[in-house]
Order: structure tokens, then C-alpha cells, then sequence
């Protein structure tokens, strides 16, 4: 069987289809490679960021004073595990106290809650940690100020403090999630 | 050098060349499919079915020159190819080192993607194989190879003919266009040397 000069046979056709289907499979390759790396990527920072309210004196301090109390809270964002940079768009919290120890959440120790979205562009890059403080302001006209007030007249108080930090991945995939902290722990109060 | 079928070595590479990187292209728009939330990037959800059924599609054009049978054969390796790479891009974590530990919800999370994409590829990628093989078939062939396959089939089907003709009339066989005298001189019979009678054996 002999075709046309100048003509195309018909397994020349199939051998340059067969050839831009290699091609194509070698540069889906590539795209495998890059969504499993980033896969990859995503789910280590997934795995390993963490939110905590380190146990050091000067992460939670109380300040009473005539017609306010303040609870300072530092909230460490550890991202040292991780090649993405987080972007933290909101921390919030909910605060109990009591003059007796607490080991869970009870509405009638509840003093507050807080939401606190900071610049809103708060980055905490690539194997680093950040520590943001976050306090929580209780006015004399505020319903829970007598009973904070009650709780700290020996000079101290139990605290329970959990809360959740909302995150944002950078770069391409924007995924937001969020990460859980909790802290327990007897805290002084000091005079202003 | 042939093998089995006829198919030689190279064509059988070739096959497995195509089935192959059909089936990384297949993972490719699954992978990114069932793991967009990480990289930004979505196909659409109509790529699961077209995928398949493009690139095998393109593997039934492929294997145009090749039997049925070879046809599915690709469709089942491109099949398995592809699985096999979305499971290994599914459990890239596992296989780039990331530290930490993998709860059962995310291997649910691989089961689960694993499933979809056996249940839609399969199907999906045979039926587009062979109808590739079909379409191919009559696109690609020529008109000389058209013709002289007609050519073939009349004749095998004259040769039906006569041998159904022989059958009935107990006559012997004779090639198209025999005459008589092309049979040439007529030979002796032909007489056994040896007796194939079985010898009596007697009692001495």
C-alpha cells in the first residue's frame, strides 16, 4: 500500500498524536508534582501550627484599679514547623475567674468575652513564632466588675481562658482554618 | 521481532507509553480536582468525566491499528495508571516527610477520592476507547486501504462460497480460475511399499 508523495500516512498522523499525548503526560507531570507539593506544604502547617498562652509569669497579668480591670493575655502563634506564611485575621477568647480552682468552663464564672482582629494583616511567617497580647478591659459599669472584684480581694484569681485563632494561608491556595488554645492557671493581681 | 498476535515489541512499548501518559493526565485533573483547597486551583467538577473520556478517547484513536482487545487492554492500564498516581499525590505528605500524625480521617479522606476516581475512570475511559477505535477507524484509514480491505473481504467471501460448493458437491478443490489443463500429465497411483495391514501372528 503505498500513499502519495507529500501526502501524511495515516501512522504518521497516529505517531504525532501519540507524541502530543507524551508531551501533555509530561507536563501534567510537572502539575502533580507542584499540587502535591503544596498539598504537602499546606498539611504540614496544618498539622503543626499551634496557638498557646505560655505558662511565664508575664503572659497573663491582672490590673485592678478604681474604675477598671484589665487581664493582659499574650497568645503565641508557633508556625516554626511550616514553609507557608499565616496571615492571623482574628483571635478570640472567652475568660473565666473564680477565687476557686477552675478546671472547666461554668457560666457563673464567665468575666468576659473578646474578639480581636488587630491590623487585620497580622503575618506570622515561615518557621517563626509571634506572640500577640490581647486584654481584655472590664469597666466599673460593667455587670461582671463587682464579681471580678470579689474574686481578686485575697490578690489573686483562677483563670480559665480558651479561645480560638482564626488564620489565613498566603499564596495560592488562601485556605482558612483555625487553631484552639486553652490555659488554666492561678494569676495575681497587681494594683495599678 | 513478533510476539503474541503479532504485536511486536515496539508497538507493545508504544501502547504502554500511550496508556501511561494518558493516565497522568487523567490524575492530573483529579489531583487537582480533589486537593484544590491546597493549591487555589480548580478544574471544575465536569473535568472527572471529561478527562476520561477525552484521553480515552485519543487512546481509542491510537490503537486504531491494533486489535479490539489491545484497545481495552490500554483502557484498563490507563485506568490503573491514573489511581495509582492520584494515590501517590494523595498521599504525598506521607511521601514529601511532613511531620505529624495523620489521624483516620484523612486516609478516609484518600479511600474515599481513591473510590471516585476507580468508579468514574474505568467506565468512563472504556467506552470512549473503543468508540475512539471506532471513530478512528473510519477517519484515519484511506481510501486505498478502504478498497483494498473490500477487495479481501469479496474474496474471502468467494472462497466461502466455493468451499460450501465443494462440501455439497464432494468435489475436489480447486483455485480461482483453474482449467483442466493446468492440472498437467496424470499420475500413477501410487502404491504402498509397505503393507500397513496388520501381520497375523501364528503359534510356532
Amino acid at each position: 500500500m503505498m500513499s502519495k508523495p507529500g501526502k501524511m500516512k495515516r501512522s504518521d498522523i497516529i505517531e504525532i498524536i501519540g507524541i502530543c499525548l507524551i508531551i501533555t503526560a509530561l507536563i501534567s507531570t510537572y502539575g502533580i508534582y507542584y499540587t502535591s507539593n503544596e498539598y504537602a506544604k499546606v498539611t504540614e502547617t496544618q498539622m503543626n501550627i499551634n496557638a498557646v498562652v505560655p505558662y511565664y509569669p508575664q503572659s497573663v497579668s491582672m490590673f485592678m484599679a478604681d474604675n477598671t480591670s484589665t487581664i493582659n493575655v499574650n497568645i503565641a502563634v508557633l508556625n516554626n514547623v511550616s514553609r507557608i506564611d499565616v496571615e492571623i485575621y482574628l483571635i478570640e477568647y472567652t475568660i473565666y475567674a473564680s477565687d476557686e480552682p477552675i478546671h472547666l468552663p461554668d457560666y457563673n464564672d464567665y468575666i468576659g468575652i473578646v474578639a480581636f482582629s488587630g491590623s487585620g494583616n497580622e503575618i506570622v511567617p515561615a518557621g517563626e513564632n509571634q506572640i500577640y497580647n490581647v486584654p481584655i478591659v472590664i469597666d466599673s459599669d460593667n455587670e461582671y466588675y463587682p464579681k471580678l472584684q470579689d474574686i481578686t480581694l485575697d490578690g489573686s484569681a483562677y483563670l480559665l481562658i480558651q479561645g480560638r485563632v482564626h488564620y489565613k494561608l498566603t499564596g495560592a491556595s488562601g485556605l482558612q482554618d483555625s487553631i484552639i488554645f486553652y490555659y488554666i492557671n492561678e494569676v495575681g493581681v497587681n494594683a495599678r | 521481532m513478533q510476539g503474541d498476535g503479532g504485536m511486536s515489541n515496539m508497538r507493545k512499548l508504544k501502547l504502554l507509553a500511550w496508556s501511561i501518559s494518558a493516565g497522568t493526565v487523567v490524575a492530573f485533573f483529579f489531583s487537582s480536582n480533589f486537593l484544590k483547597f491546597a493549591t487555589g486551583f480548580s478544574p471544575g467538577g465536569e473535568i472527572l468525566v471529561m478527562s476520561p473520556l477525552f484521553c480515552g478517547f485519543i487512546l481509542g484513536i491510537l490503537t486504531t491499528m491494533d486489535e479490539l482487545q489491545h484497545s481495552v487492554f490500554a483502557s484498563i492500564l490507563m485506568t490503573i495508571s491514573a489511581v495509582a498516581i492520584i494515590i501517590l499525590s494523595l498521599f504525598s505528605p506521607i511521601l514529601f516527610g511532613v511531620s505529624g500524625d495523620f489521624v483516620g480521617l484523612y486516609y478516609v479522606f484518600v479511600i474515599q477520592n481513591m473510590l471516585i476516581a476507580i468508579v468514574l475512570i474505568f467506565p468512563v475511559s472504556l467506552v470512549s476507547t473503543i468508540i475512539g477505535k471506532v471513530v478512528g477507524e473510519y477517519a484515519l484509514l484511506s481510501h486505498i486501504y478502504k478498497s483494498e480491505r473490500a477487495t479481501l473481504r469479496s474474496e474471502t467471501i468467494k472462497w466461502y462460497n466455493m468451499l460450501e460448493e465443494a462440501a455439497d458437491d464432494e468435489t475436489e478443490l480447486k483455485p480461482i480460475g483453474w482449467k483442466p489443463e493446468d492440472a498437467g500429465p496424470e499420475q500413477p497411483e501410487m502404491t504402498p511399499v509397505v503393507s500397513l495391514e496388520p501381520e497375523e501372528v501364528t503359534d510356532e
